[in-house]
């Protein structure tokens, strides 16, 4: 009893705690409401016993609205916290308390809350985030609760209280929104069949002016939730609102019978009026607040309520035609976009009114004159000049043609009434007669205005896509089409509208191919063959005019590709084929009007007509002629051929084996001719197939292979790939270009392309190879002087791998392609052999002699690091490193040899950091040795780019693809261990500019690697040797340096605009600005792109500096000032730009 | 301001016109090769043409109404001649109505602009379009001072109204 009369004493405390602010009162209460629950839980005490005690009942009744306000709020808390256990009974009457209570304007918002309460419990619902929830909810994801307590009467009850006593819009945000979203939760199952069962019985309430005469006639469901939403303007309560409505929409056409229907149709006037006003919305949302309605939502749910019912399209187009005046192209757009979600939904029930009634047939079709006004105005409208290419109006024109196809779709079927607006239409017949007199009449083209012709080709796309809505359209659009010009001549008189129009309808057609027997098509498939010729004649004439806004050529190229990709009753094989092997005529011919836009478009029609008709010889003609063009030697038609063919592969996974087998030949047969031992020819096919062709061959493969596909076999590839190095190799060649590179990553990608088992036998081979000695690694051979025998031979002995013995540099080509082949993770390693494959991976790196080989070598070597166990690491790895490896670093004279065995380590101690093995420590400090070695200090510049691969974070993509493990925040811990003996080095070398300019290197990206906040613990070392970094690379050479300069600068720019970090540049004002003036100067005459970059940098770097305090500034203010003066006048665009806004913020100083 | 003190109470607004160079063009530049849009011989000069100079002008705030310069018509790049190599910029611009008060406080404005942005060894000509203004004559004369420009820039209050113009163009 002790905690009753405790609780009893409190109740009383709660209504005299009038002095207390808001919080405390608030806090007061919850506690109370919380012992409250307790006790009702524990079954100590009733709810109703709760409510019987006297001093609650005293804070339920007391004349004082404040203890009124709080009796209601406890009661609504203590009914949220127990509603799991309340009884029937309880419910009834702590329900018909609150539905009485609603008359009482002053404990209004407490008896929402208690009405929320009781409806069950809705997650969330106080926050933004619950309403997008309920906005969402189509699909009922307003989550009630097991504790749904309400019964049907009750949920009756409830809203008719609701809309009888309680005038929304009349109350505050948080009371408007309690009441939507109880109307919503109303409206959700299992509520929403008493409120529509409430409907049904007759009007839901009375108007609350009406002051409750229950004589006077009430309203019904949708009338109330019309006056719910009138004069609303919170976005929140609007979304409920706009939600409930499409709800109860829903729910009386759907379930309620014909009588609520006719309701609908009652109030539809009403609700479009009030919906009218919200059209266009108006509302940005704060930038504050992440979860809270947007302007989309908004939209959204506008739109779907004026999509619930087809008795708002007379209101809608009336809307439209009210608004589409506005200036904003936005509106339109918004406009256009709600008509065409409408016309696409209620399509159907359109079209059965309009063939059942009569009356509503004349009505419908005067609303269809309408709208087609509408929407033809727009399509007018569009603007055109010769400089704009993209504009708002653009869209409109394209939005108002999608909703005419619309439009044209609702009455497709069953008539033809906008077939005859189409052809009513003066635009239209104008654009028809410009169509048939060409030259000879009134206007001839080459004088005519350009905004003409762009009218009439609008004109003509009115009417193709009024013929795309359905077959009998076409036919008739087609027949009188027949009767006012002849499309083939045409073609010669007047080509840009001919194909235009042509092109337009044979896109349309491409949605009606199915009906082909339909009566009025058949001769239109019989001319197809003779249009499709007369657009391949017509190609080259207008292949010039591809540059100007027509797009004749493109447009003529689409109409071909449309009709090849027509099913096979539409159009022969034959005439598919003279059309393809045409157009690829046309776009290799030398001096041709064909461009390279035109190459593309040639090569996706010929992979589309595969995929359609699955011609096999029709696609080895395309490759074969492609080929021979690629082989004719003439710069231009071998680019264009590698660029179709790369296309063609790029589209047709199944092609790009094969067309990847070709190409590699080809740049065999190819190598050694031309100026250099690496042909032109064969250099751009290896970057093609190494950088485009491989990789989405290998995409391709994954993504066959998940879906169970079988895979071709790629020896031959590999055959040819392997030959190519050894040719690159030999001639010592291709580091420059890539060469080198594109062939190991086609070689890699290759491998991956295998079977499991072709790939465990090429990895066997692989290790083979690294254990072999030289002359012992052939495993077939390949002779060039015999290709024939040579053919014959490898089909019999099959060779996986094979190297050509009588070359001399067979020794790095066996270690690059081990490696290559070794590298992916996929590829097994054979067990026990770990230690002679990194031995021998070692070996092959070491012995490189060049970075290329080098580095390849030493990424695979360390992806096998990384893919080893612990106690191989210590066991091979360890005393791999410094036997080995460092003691050749050590002992190494050469220069070469020096870089390659700091790449390896590198490497390897990126494999050891991303672990987080103790031995990193000591493999960095050896680094560090290495390159700040007097004797290196030649090359110290690229031995600081070597380095860098150690925390780079440019070679992550290359890691993530092959699947390297890596412990969480390996880069971090790194990060410290690194930094700490860089700085050190740094002060130890000041005097030696060539060891400090290699020592930046590994800083710039050093920087760079990790966030921005892990640098703040040491501001002040990062921020002196940013600054004194950019002074001193500037004078190294510029290409080498770059890279580091111009991240330095952007990590110098995230420092000044830290406001942290920038009390540090302060101590530095000095060099910094000097360091800044002389770098907006860099390579201003000479340095291309990149030097552009570091000036643009650098300049946002000084426009920052003026976050500085004025007395910092002021001595340097005329320096930078003329530095600015002449970057203003600089060569680049984007510096000039930037120019501009830094001198902006320094005149402001 | 009060509505009847307006020049043109009810001005033609027109769009933000999407201005790019030609080889900025999607398709109109190669497709495939792999060469962005805009680029160009990487030591070559990109020369300060009229779109560059519109690019600077084309968001001046109207004295007036809450629209750009641009939006009203008042200026275009067709009405800017460049002339990188020999140092000069002919900018004309065309007030909404003949009588516009306002005319020289525009021109001032864009003369401003095209100061702070530009380097100075350009010789810039701000004049209204032929037959565009009443007081024709009158304004180019005014604007082409180079001594009354830059005393009314020295005027606090002008000053004031032309940064305040020129604020959306600096943002």
């Amino acid at each position: 009893m002790g905690a009753e009369s405790g609780l009893a004493e409190r109740l009383l405390a709660l209504g005299d705690a009038r002095d207390e602010d808001e919080v405390d009162r608030e806090q007061r209460r919850l506690e109370v409401a919380k012992d409250a629950s307790d006790l009702v839980l524990q079954g100590r005490l009733s709810l109703l016993h709760l409510v019987a005690m006297k001093q609650t009942k005293h804070l339920l009744t007391s004349d004082s609205k404040l203890a009124r306000t709080e009796g209601t709020l406890l009661l609504a808390e203590v009914v949220k916290g127990t509603l799991t256990v309340l009884k029937k009974h309880e419910v009834d009457h702590v329900l018909a308390f609150f539905c009485e209570r609603l008359k009482d304007w002053h404990t209004l918002r407490a008896t929402l809350s208690g009405c929320r309460a009781l409806l069950g419990n809705t997650e969330g619902t106080g926050g933004s985030g619950g309403i997008k929830k309920m906005a969402a909810g189509s699909d009922g994801t307003l989550s009630v609760s097991e504790g749904t307590r309400l019964t049907k009467e009750n949920a009756k009850l409830l809203a008719r209280s609701l809309f009888e006593h309680v005038d929304v819009q009349s109350h505050s945000q948080p009371n408007r929104q309690l009441c939507f979203e109880i109307v919503d939760a109303l409206l959700r199952e299992p509520y929403d069949e008493a409120v529509l069962e409430l409907a049904a019985a007759g009007p839901v309430a009375s108007p609350p002016d009406s002051s409750g005469s229950r004589d006077e006639a009430g309203e019904d469901l949708l009338e109330v939730l019309v006056r719910f939403l009138d004069g609303e303007k919170d976005p929140r309560c609007l979304l409920l609102a706009f939600v409930s409505i499409e709800r109860a929409v829903g729910l009386l056409r759907g379930k309620g019978g014909r009588e609520l229907d006719l309701a609908v149709v009652r109030n539809a006037a009403a609700l479009a009026d009030v919906l009218s006003c919200y059209f266009p919305l108006s509302f940005s949302p704060p930038k504050d607040a992440a979860k809270a309605v947007t302007r989309e939502d908004l939209l959204e749910a506008l739109f779907s309520c004026y999509c619930s019912t087809p008795s708002l399209f007379p209101h809608l187009i009336q809307l439209l035609e009210d608004r589409f005046p506005s200036p904003k192209s936005e509106t339109k757009v918004e406009g256009l976009r709600l008509l065409g979600y409408f016309l696409e939904k209620f399509a159907g029930d359109l079209r059965a009114d309009y063939e059942e009634h009569d009356e509503k047939k004349q009505e419908l079709e005067a609303l269809v004159d309408q709208a087609w006004d509408l929407l033809r105005a727009q399509i007018s409208q569009r603007q055109d000049t010769a400089s704009t290419v993209a504009d708002a109006s653009c869209d409109v024109a394209s939005r108002a043609l999608e909703a005419l196809g619309k439009l044209a779709d609702l009455l497709g079927p069953c008539s033809l009434k906008v077939v005859d607006l189409a052809f009513e239409d003066a635009e239209v017949v104008a654009a028809l007669a410009a169509c048939a007199s060409g030259p000879s009449g009134s206007e001839d083209p080459p004088h005519r205005p350009k905004s003409k012709t762009m009218a009439h080709c609008r004109a003509l796309e009115v009417l193709s896509t009024v013929a795309g809505s359905s077959v009998l359209a076409f036919a008739e659009v087609l027949r009188r089409t027949r009767e006012a010009v002849d499309v083939l001549q045409g073609l010669d008189r007047e080509p840009i509208l001919a194909v235009h129009f042509v092109f337009k309808m044979t896109l349309a057609l491409g949605g009606l191919e199915r009906d082909a027997s339909t009566e009025g098509m058949e001769e239109f498939r019989v001319e197809l063959p003779d249009l499709c010729r007369a657009l391949l004649r017509l190609l080259p004439r207008v292949g010039m005019d591809a540059e100007d806004d027509f797009r004749t050529a493109s447009e003529c190229l689409g109409a071909l590709e449309n009709c090849c990709a027509l099913r096979g009753d539409w159009i022969g094989k034959e005439v598919v084929e003279e059309v393809v092997m045409g157009l690829v005529e046309f776009s290799l011919s030398p001096g041709g009007a064909a461009t390279e836009d035109h190459g593309v478009r040639v090569a996706l029609v010929v992979s589309r007509v595969h995929r359609v008709h699955r011609d096999a010889d029709l696609v080895d003609r395309v490759i074969r002629r492609t080929l021979e063009a690629l082989a004719a030697g003439g710069e231009w038609e071998g680019d264009r051929a590698l660029l179709m063919l790369a296309v063609i592969a790029e589209e047709r996974c199944e092609l790009s084996t094969d067309i990847a087998f070709k190409l590699t030949h080809r740049a065999v047969l190819d190598w050694g001719h031309g100026s250099g031992p690496c042909s032109r020819v064969t250099s751009s096919i290896l970057t093609k197939i190494g950088t485009n062709i491989m990789p989405h061959l290998y995409k391709c493969t994954c993504d066959h292979r998940e879906s169970g596909g079988t895979l071709k076999p790629v020896s031959k590839i590999v055959q040819n790939l392997i030959r190519l190095l050894e040719r690159a190799l030999a001639a010592g060649h291709g580091e420059e270009e890539g060469v080198l590179r594109n062939i190991l990553c086609s070689l890699s990608y290759t491998t991956m392309l295998c079977t499991e088992e072709m790939r465990a036998e090429y990895a066997a081979e692989a290790v083979g190879l690294l254990a072999s000695g030289e002359e012992a690694l052939v495993v077939g051979e390949i002779s060039t002087s015999r290709p024939a025998a040579a053919a014959a031979a490898a089909e019999e002995d099959a060779p996986l791998l094979s190297l050509n013995p009588a070359s001399e540099v067979a020794g790095e080509a066996r270690h690059l392609v081990a490696a290559a082949v070794l590298t992916p993770l996929g590829v097994p390693l054979p067990q026990g052999e770990a230690e002679d494959v990194l031995h021998a991976l070692l070996g092959g790196a070491l012995g490189a002699g060049t970075d290329v080989a080098a580095g390849e070598i030493s990424v695979a070597l360390a992806g096998r690091v990384n893919g080893l166990g612990s106690s191989q690491v210590e066991e091979i790895v360890v005393p791999l490193v410094t036997e080995v490896l460092l003691s050749h670093v050590r002992s190494c004279e050469s220069g070469e040899g020096v870089s390659s065995g700091l790449t390896a380590l590198a490497w390897i101690a990126r494999a050891l950091a991303m672990r987080k093995h103790k031995a990193t420590d000591a493999v960095l400090d050896e680094m560090f040795s290495v390159l700040c070695d007097p004797e290196n200090k030649g090359q110290a510049l690229s031995l600081g780019r070597t380095f860098s691969a150690v925390i780079s974070t440019e070679h992550d993509a290359l890691v993530d693809t092959w699947g390297w493990t890596a412990k969480l925040l390996w880069r971090q811990k790194l990060f410290v261990s690194l930094s700490s003996r860089l700085f050190a080095r740094l002060e130890q070398n000041k005097g030696e500019p060539d060891t400090l300019a290699g020592l930046h290197q590994v800083f710039s990206h050093l920087v760079k690697s990790v966030h921005f906040s892990v640098l703040k613990p040491s501001a002040k070392e990062v921020v002196r040797h940013l600054v004194a970094s950019v002074p001193l690379l500037l004078s190294r050479d510029q290409a080498q340096a770059a890279g580091a300069l111009a991240a330095n600068l952007e990590t110098l720019k995230t420092a000044l605009a830290d406001d942290a970090m920038r009390g540090v540049v302060e101590d530095e004002v000095g060099e910094a600005v000097a360091a800044l003036v002389a770098a907006c100067g860099a390579g201003r005459h000479n340095g291309g792109r990149s030097s552009a970059l570091l000036r643009r940098r650098a300049l946002e770097c000084i426009a920052l500096l003026v976050r500085l305090p004025h007395h910092v500034l002021y001595p340097f203010f005329h320096e930078v000032r003329k530095q600015l003066d002449r970057c203003l006048d600089d060569d680049k665009r984007e510096v000039r730009s930037v120019a501009g806004s830094t001198m902006r913020a320094w005149r402001t100083l | 301001m009060a509505a009847a003190a307006l020049d043109n109470l009810n001005p033609v607004v027109r769009e933000r016109e999407n201005v790019r160079r030609r080889e900025e063009v999607p398709g109109l530049g190669s497709l495939a090769s792999g060469a962005g849009p805009g680029t160009s011989a990487e030591d070559e000069r990109e020369l300060i043409d009229s779109i560059e100079v519109f690019e600077h002008i084309r968001d001046i705030a109207d004295p007036e109404h809450p629209y750009s310069l641009e939006q009203l018509g008042v200026v275009s790049h067709e009405q800017i001649d460049v002339d990188d190599r020999g140092g000069k910029i002919e900018v004309r611009f065309t007030p909404t109505v003949a009588h516009c008060s306002m005319a020289t406080l525009i021109g001032l404005c864009i003369r401003a602009k095209i100061m702070r942005v530009l380097p100075p060894r350009f010789k810039v000509k701000v004049e209204l379009s032929k037959g565009s203004h009443s007081t024709e004559e009158a304004v180019n004369k005014q604007l082409n001072d180079k001594e009354r420009v830059l005393a009314a820039l020295e005027n606090p209050n002008l000053l004031d109204l032309v940064n305040k113009c020129l604020a959306p163009t600096e943002c």
